[in-house]
């Protein structure tokens, strides 16, 4: 045989022995039934399906990644991620073409991101100015997603960004939470004693961690969250309203519940969106500071 | 006009400069934004073209317009001289040339207007996709038909590459790119095509993207190394053997690793330990390349000083070398628990691809230009000014990945906050862009450079002849 037949029949020969072991057979022998997180794109609202289709159109899969990671070289069983959530599997893509796995995270995973940050609001907000809810984020604004007329204060969706935030919130694990009421993850529980805090530092830790994105410290005004104008006296009503359903007894207790435990108890006309993880985002000092620089308000 | 001896790898380095102008300027925008977010995009934001959008146009220009252009120039330039015969067809190379082009110009439009398969490296929508299919058939037509009527009797290792490439990656490219699902079967989601479902999609893309560097870049760069060695010193290769080693363990070895891009992710276990085992194998074909350039070299490392296309072709040894030491020990499981994700991870992209193969394409390029073009480089102080603007560059570019990467892996494993890590790696981002603005300034002077050398010649170029076409290397 001449040597340039040997070349070309021999690379063909190596390389196709290469594709049967890493694409041909991962390809007939990963068929994992679908989990409760997979959602038929098929079958899903025309809205969530556009919202793919903005999600890939705006590359957004470049900095987020949609895969939460075992990450831990002793334990491959499903384990949760402290800040991602649980880790994913195969039966969580079966309907995804492409599969937006990813594979940077210039921002956070979004694999969960419909159970991190339930809030459409908070979404639409993000979307058309990131520091507004991030402070020192290094997204660019989307804000070609939005109606003229859009301001900080009241941003405008177009349809696309409806769309988008829709399947930002269909990404969720569909699965009962595992933790119990009562139960923080991971850092500072009800129970953990608080130092003296300081209201200095409360009040830059109030902008610093995002707090303001959500919750105006002016009277009446609502963004995602209630605001918080006075909320050292409107503590104590609530604790006593007959609907509360919370165990603080007084108004630093009803902040420390709420920051920790957002769920313990939901003001009437508000969505349960607040992030679950301030317990291990905050030392000890630091909730104490916050708390003292609210109770001012 | 599309006759002339030379022509089709005389343009085929031509449009390579101009598109390595446009990706980098397209980089330093990214690389600006990453280090002030309000900087850039208020400005591009109208157009709708945002980070998303702007960072798949950086990396398939650079990729397909400036990299595979130069290579191919190269290519096209060596395999007459190998072979001791004209090219097949200059007529069919510079239509290759043309179309290639028009290529890289759809693919720049259609990702700005957010047309994209939504795969890395992938992009391309379908259409675009059968163009390159078809570019590479012309290609390898020419390079077939050549290599199939030489007077050499004995083929050069260069060639093997060459072929071998040729061979393989339109195969590659095809189940790469998912090429048999188009827009008009394709599933609600993949608008343009080329997709799969579900995690095998993410090991095709990765399957694909992987190989792309490693059986593309990497077999026609190692190719033209084999050719400009012995060339640029003087030396007889130091073994014919040894570098067939190289080819047949490479070939062997490379087309397994993709899957160590998703190592802990959703997909088998034995697939990345498949993928884990290939890419550690992979220090064979490239300890037998170095160590074939090392011996070839011997008594002849004084030539840098004065040779910049040598100096070059020794940096990007030098880069392979560490860029292949580099890509199996991140594929090592533990080793990826903290790189994955971070900015280390394109830092050992553009090591790859923006340091070795292009390092190798300037060589090239200074290198054959002057023959192609039968006058010297323009400017021989400007070409210095290209390699050390480019070397030190690079050093803070990658520097600014690699550190500012670690630092992100081993916060994100101590579970600090995700903005508090954001915050923390600014001065990282800082140093990087600040690498970016001083190779931006390097690769500008190159096309500069290549530019008046292009033009009508300068009156000193008849005191220097240069040495007429010759054939064949030593």
């Amino acid at each position: 045989m001449k040597t340039t037949q040997i070349v070309i029949l021999g690379g063909l020969v190596l390389t196709l022995i290469g594709i049967f072991f890493t694409v041909a057979l991962p390809y007939f022998m990963i068929q994992p039934p679908p989990s409760a997180a997979a959602v038929d794109w098929a079958k899903a609202s025309p809205q969530v399906v556009k919202g793919r289709q903005v999600y890939v159109r705006e590359g957004c899969f470049y900095c987020h990644s949609q895969q939460v990671r075992f990450n831990d070289e002793t334990n491959e069983a499903l384990r949760p991620d402290k800040v991602f959530g649980r880790a994913s599997h195969e039966g969580d893509y079966v309907h995804d073409a492409p599969a937006l796995l990813g594979t940077e995270r210039q921002g956070p995973d979004l694999r969960w991101e419909g159970d991190r940050q339930p809030s459409d609001l908070w979404h639409y907000r993000h979307l058309w100015n990131p520091q507004l809810t991030s402070a020192g984020s290094i997204m660019p604004s989307f804000s070609y997603l939005f109606l003229a007329g859009s301001t900080d204060a009241k941003p405008l969706p177009a349809p696309e960004a409806e769309a988008l935030v829709a399947y930002l919130l269909a990404l969720k694990t569909n699965e009962a939470p595992p933790a119990a009421p009562g139960a923080v993850a991971a850092g500072l529980t009800l129970d953990t004693p608080l130092p003296a805090g300081n209201e200095q530092n409360g009040q830059a830790l109030f902008t610093s961690q995002g707090c303001a994105a959500c919750h105006s410290l002016k009277p009446d005004e609502k963004v995602v969250g209630p605001f918080l104008f006075g909320i050292g006296k409107t503590a104590l009503t609530r604790i006593k309203a007959p609907d509360y359903t919370g165990k603080a007894t007084s108004p630093e207790t009803y902040l420390k519940e709420s920051i920790l435990l957002p769920s313990a108890y939901v003001v009437p006309g508000f969505p349960d969106a607040m992030l679950k993880d301030f317990g291990v985002k905050l030392n000890a000092q630091q909730l104490a500071d916050i708390i003292a620089f609210l109770q001012t308000q | 006009m599309f006759n002339q001896e030379g022509s089709t790898a005389r343009r085929f380095i031509y449009s390579a400069v101009f598109w390595l102008i446009v990706p980098i300027t397209y980089g330093l925008l990214l690389a600006l934004h990453l280090w002030k977010p309000d900087l850039i995009f208020p400005w591009l934001n109208p157009l709708h073209l945002s980070f998303g959008r702007l960072r798949p146009m950086h990396v398939n220009t650079a990729a397909f317009g400036w990299l595979s252009m130069a290579q191919l120039g190269v290519m096209f330039y060596i395999v007459p001289r190998l072979t001791g015969t004209r090219l097949y067809s200059e007529r069919l190379g510079n239509w290759t040339v043309v179309i290639w082009n028009i290529a890289i110009l759809l693919g720049n439009i259609t990702l700005a207007l957010g047309m994209t398969q939504g795969r890395e490296y992938a992009e391309f929508i379908w259409p675009i996709d059968i163009g390159v299919m078809l570019l590479l058939a012309m290609a390898g037509y020419n390079l077939f038909r050549t290599v199939g009527r030489r007077r050499e009797k004995q083929l050069y290792v260069s060639l093997w590459y060459f072929l071998g490439t040729f061979t393989w990656f339109p195969v590659i490219y095809f189940i790469g790119n998912v090429m048999w699902v188009t827009p008009f079967n394709a599933p609600p989601g993949a608008l343009w095509g080329g997709a799969l479902m579900g995690v095998n999609d993410a090991i095709v893309n990765w399957f694909y993207g992987h190989n792309v560097v490693g059986l593309w870049f990497t077999t026609l760069g190692i190719g033209a190394m084999y050719y400009l060695v012995p060339k640029l010193t003087g030396n007889p290769l130091y073994s014919h053997r040894l570098s067939l080693i190289g080819f047949w363990t490479i070939a062997f070895t490379y087309i397994w690793t993709g899957t160590h891009h998703l190592v802990w992710g959703p997909v088998p276990r034995w697939t990345q330990m498949l993928a884990i085992t290939f890419s550690v194998m992979m220090i064979i074909p490239v300890w037998t390349v170095i160590w074939n350039f090392v011996k070839t070299m011997e008594g002849k490392w004084n030539l840098i000083l004065d040779s910049v296309p040598l100096r070059f072709l020794a940096l990007g040894s030098i880069t392979y070398f560490l860029v292949c030491l580099q890509g199996p020990l991140q594929s090592l499981r533990s080793v990826s628990l903290t790189t994955h994700f971070t900015n280390w991870v394109p830092g050992h992209a553009h090591l790859a691809l923006l340091a070795t193969f292009s390092y190798v394409a300037f060589a090239a390029i200074y290198e054959f230009l002057p023959r192609l073009v039968g006058r010297p480089v323009y400017s021989k102080a400007l070409m210095d000014w290209h390699f050390w603007l480019v070397f030190i560059g690079f050093l803070f570019f990658f520097t600014g990945f690699t550190v500012g990467g670690l630092v992100q892996g081993i916060s994100w494993n101590l579970q600090i906050p995700f903005l508090d890590v954001v915050k923390s790696i600014e001065p990282w981002i800082l140093v990087r862009a600040v690498g970016a603005v001083l190779m931006f300034s390097g690769l500008y002077i190159f096309g500069y450079n290549v530019l008046r050398t292009a033009m009508k010649p300068q009156p000193q170029s008849q005191t220097t002849p240069m040495p007429a076409v010759a054939g064949g290397a030593q």
